[in-house]
């Protein structure tokens, strides 16, 4: 308790170092373009979340990041499964994966941008930037199932749905946290990109575009502040929720 | 019950070449042999996890197994009550496990427990399982000699007139069975 206790300290130190350095280089370079110090930017925070616009932009900007994030852990275990069963299955989807892996982000969001509107444009971006994440790590978990206790379900003839829930899940469970951990922030960086790019009204994406073409340096950064945050929330709310599930499992199946 | 004229080898290693068993049913068999004599290859023939290359297994057709294995095999993240659940009720499990002396850590993650508590664990799986023929491939190990002689006296309480094939190295826990019928490999 006490060494968590002063983790956190250190923590708040190393944090409260870096804006003491901040608000020193803003005040050192002196020009509110090119750099504005965190006591404007928490100023103009405290502007914007007074604003209806503020917060209807978020919710434009979760809802679709959400649900591409949604969407590709969906597809991504649906089609592990059917990878990890079928050897064709995995055989034909390895290349695409591989493909969606290696394309950069940008590319994604013009071609998308040509086929897709540009509201739905941050929705398929992180769609395809974390479904090879999922993918990929449900599968590498469901391969690395203990032979041994498949046999022993086998040998004691242990329901399917008994085997999925005891076996499979806790297996899978530490592959999956990392690839949410790891794909939502995913998902916000090319979301965000995707708005930035596309500019569908009343999003993050679009203010930030603003700012960016006003020289309005402030609410650029307390945009960017806000994404972060965000991030952060998302990835506390669902890995939360993991550790809750596992809990469950430990004692429960 | 026997299984005749059995043959197995590993490439161009032989495990058994034409060798019967005969096992007595309602009773306790034990496997005894040298290491790498194939004991546990045979169990794992007679439950059908291997097959042979020869033989006539008909005696087993439609027989349930249950085994206690080489290793633990428990879900680690599951407490000792699940694991047990996996194979038979909830009223079952847990009054199997409060015998066996776990009655403190009924809701624990296994992998909390010590070697010998998820040993226990392990035989509590075994013993709660609906089978015709328990398989224990030495099954104490990991207990010290006290909790070893209260688990065998428990096993023999539990498992009164249970076709059983023991594999074991240790003559002190052959003398702990009583009366077992003999098989040397």
């Amino acid at each position: 308790m006490r060494s968590k206790g002063k983790t956190r300290a250190t923590a708040i130190v190393a944090v409260a170092f870096w804006l003491v350095v901040w608000q020193v280089a803003s005040a050192l370079v002196n020009e509110r373009v090119l750099l504005v110090g965190p006591a404007t930017v928490l100023t103009r925070l405290a502007g914007l979340v007074r604003q209806g616009e503020f917060w209807y932009s978020i919710l434009n900007t979760l809802k679709r990041i959400a649900l591409g994030f949604l969407l590709s852990v969906l597809a991504g275990i649906i089609l592990a499964v059917l990878a990890y069963r079928s050897r064709v299955v995995k055989t034909l989807l390895s290349p695409l994966v591989k493909t969606i892996k290696t394309i950069p982000v940008a590319s994604f969001i013009i071609l998308l941008l040509i086929w897709i509107p540009s509201r739905n444009l941050a929705i398929a971006t992180s769609f395809l930037m974390c479904f090879p994440l999922v993918y990929a790590n449900v599968l590498e978990g469901l391969e690395s199932t203990d032979r041994q206790l498949l046999e022993m379900a086998d040998l004691f003839r242990i329901p399917q749905r008994k085997r999925i829930t005891s076996i499979y899940l806790s297996q899978v469970m530490p592959f999956f946290h990392s690839a949410c951990s790891l794909g939502l922030g995913l998902a916000w960086k090319s979301g965000i990109a995707a708005e930035v790019i596309g500019l569908p009204d009343h999003t993050i994406g679009d203010h930030l575009y603003q700012a960016k073409t006003y020289l309005d340096t402030a609410s650029l950064f307390a945009w960017t502040l806000t994404i972060a945050l965000l991030s952060v929330l998302c990835e506390h709310l669902v890995l939360g929720l993991f550790r809750q599930l596992a809990r469950k499992l430990e004692v429960a199946a | 019950m026997t299984i005749s004229h059995l043959s197995k080898s590993y490439g161009v290693h032989p495990v058994f070449q034409d060798r019967t068993f005969t096992i007595d049913e309602g009773k306790i068999n034990v496997l005894a042999g040298p290491s790498g004599s194939g004991k546990t290859t045979l169990l794992r023939i007679i439950c059908g996890l291997e097959q042979p290359d020869a033989g006539d297994l008909s005696a087993l057709r439609g027989k349930r197994f249950s085994m206690v294995f080489q290793e633990n095999r428990l879900c680690r993240n599951l407490s000792a009550s699940a694991n047990v659940r996996l194979v038979s009720d909830s009223g079952t499990a847990n009054r199997l496990l409060v015998e066996l002396g776990l009655g403190d850590s009924l809701r624990q993650p296994v992998k909390y427990l010590s070697g010998g508590m998820q040993r226990r664990v392990a035989l509590a799986r075994a013993l709660a399982a609906q089978s015709d023929i328990l398989l224990l491939d030495e099954p104490f190990t990991g207990l010290d000699d006290e909790t070893k002689e209260e688990v065998i006296r428990l096993f023999l309480k539990l498992a009164e007139r249970k076709t059983t094939i023991l594999v074991t190295h240790d003559t002190r826990e052959v003398a702990l069975m009583g009366d077992v019928r003999m098989i040397r490999l």
